[in-house]
């Protein structure tokens, strides 16, 4: 199966280095989908279906935390399994996006294994 | 603000999240090194990264030109000759990012966290007195970090 993934991060590299560990890690992507912050996540979710979304918490405009927030509070977005990765991996931060309906919280740095054991839980498939 | 956590301990928090990031990231092995000579020092390129929370300070890294450019192929999976200025500015600038989430994650667990974005600044860059300060090197070239806490 093809997945539909949206990456929320505001640095092109970091979009550019999860991008391909995913492909690398064997899932067949139909499309990645990336948005520099939460509101053009936002956006994008408007017009383009995601089977998941990654998404880093420290961003402009509209951070992660609040990009959570808001899809928690969609009908339409907040089926859509989401897991965190960032630097931040402090206890109140984990807690408070795991609250927000995070379904895996990654910390960078993170090994590939890592990021594809969190999709395969999320997605509830192996590769 | 935390009253526990000494600069000292920053420091070591730093090393040790800098080599985590850079072997779990790039791939890429550091060892503890003297302090670079000036000359060396002020070729860097150097990233800036504030940071708020359970601790209020700085973090600075400079990168050797050589290892900057190798982290980013390594970390875009492309030949080294074929990375642009922008694509290195981004990789040093994620990677200043990491090192000092890592770090503060490590030292300050049950606080919250803020992290200003990373900003390039020169390598000559005046310095706020206070800064603890290590180096390393690779096979690519050196890092030197500096940390402090106001």
């Amino acid at each position: 199966m093809a997945y539909r993934v949206l990456l929320v991060d505001d640095s092109p590299a970091m979009r550019a280095f999860i991008r391909r560990v995913i492909v690398l890690s064997g899932f067949e992507l139909d499309a990645c989908i990336e948005a520099g912050d939460g509101a053009e996540a936002l956006e994008r979710l408007g017009r383009e279906k995601v089977d998941v979304i990654l998404t880093d918490i420290n961003m402009p405009r509209m951070d992660g935390e609040e990009l959570m927030r808001q899809l928690s509070q969609s009908p339409d977005f907040r089926d859509i399994p989401a897991v965190v990765v960032s630097t931040d991996s402090t206890r109140p931060r984990i807690l408070r996006m795991i609250g927000l309906g995070a379904q895996g919280y990654i910390a960078k740095p993170f090994s590939p294994e890592s990021l594809r054991e969190a999709l395969e839980k999320v997605l509830g498939c192996g590769v | 603000m935390s009253t526990t956590v000494t600069p000292a301990d920053l420091a070591a928090a730093v090393a040790g999240a800098a080599g985590a990031v850079l072997e779990t990231m790039f791939f890429a092995e550091l060892e503890p090194c003297p302090p670079v000579e000036e000359e060396e020092r002020l070729r860097m390129m150097a990233v800036r990264v504030g940071f708020d929370g359970g601790l209020r300070g700085e973090f600075r890294i400079g990168f050797a030109e050589r290892l900057a450019r190798a982290l980013t192929a390594a970390f875009l999976g492309t030949d080294e000759n074929d990375v642009t200025e922008t694509e290195v500015d981004q990789v040093i600038r994620e990677t200043a990012n990491m090192i000092c989430g890592a770090a503060l994650s490590r030292i300050e667990a049950d606080e919250d966290m803020r992290l200003e974005t990373p900003a390039l600044t020169g390598a000559s860059a005046e310095e706020p007195g206070g800064f603890l300060h290590a180096c390393f090197v690779t096979p690519d070239g050196s890092i030197c970090t500096g940390v402090r806490i106001e």
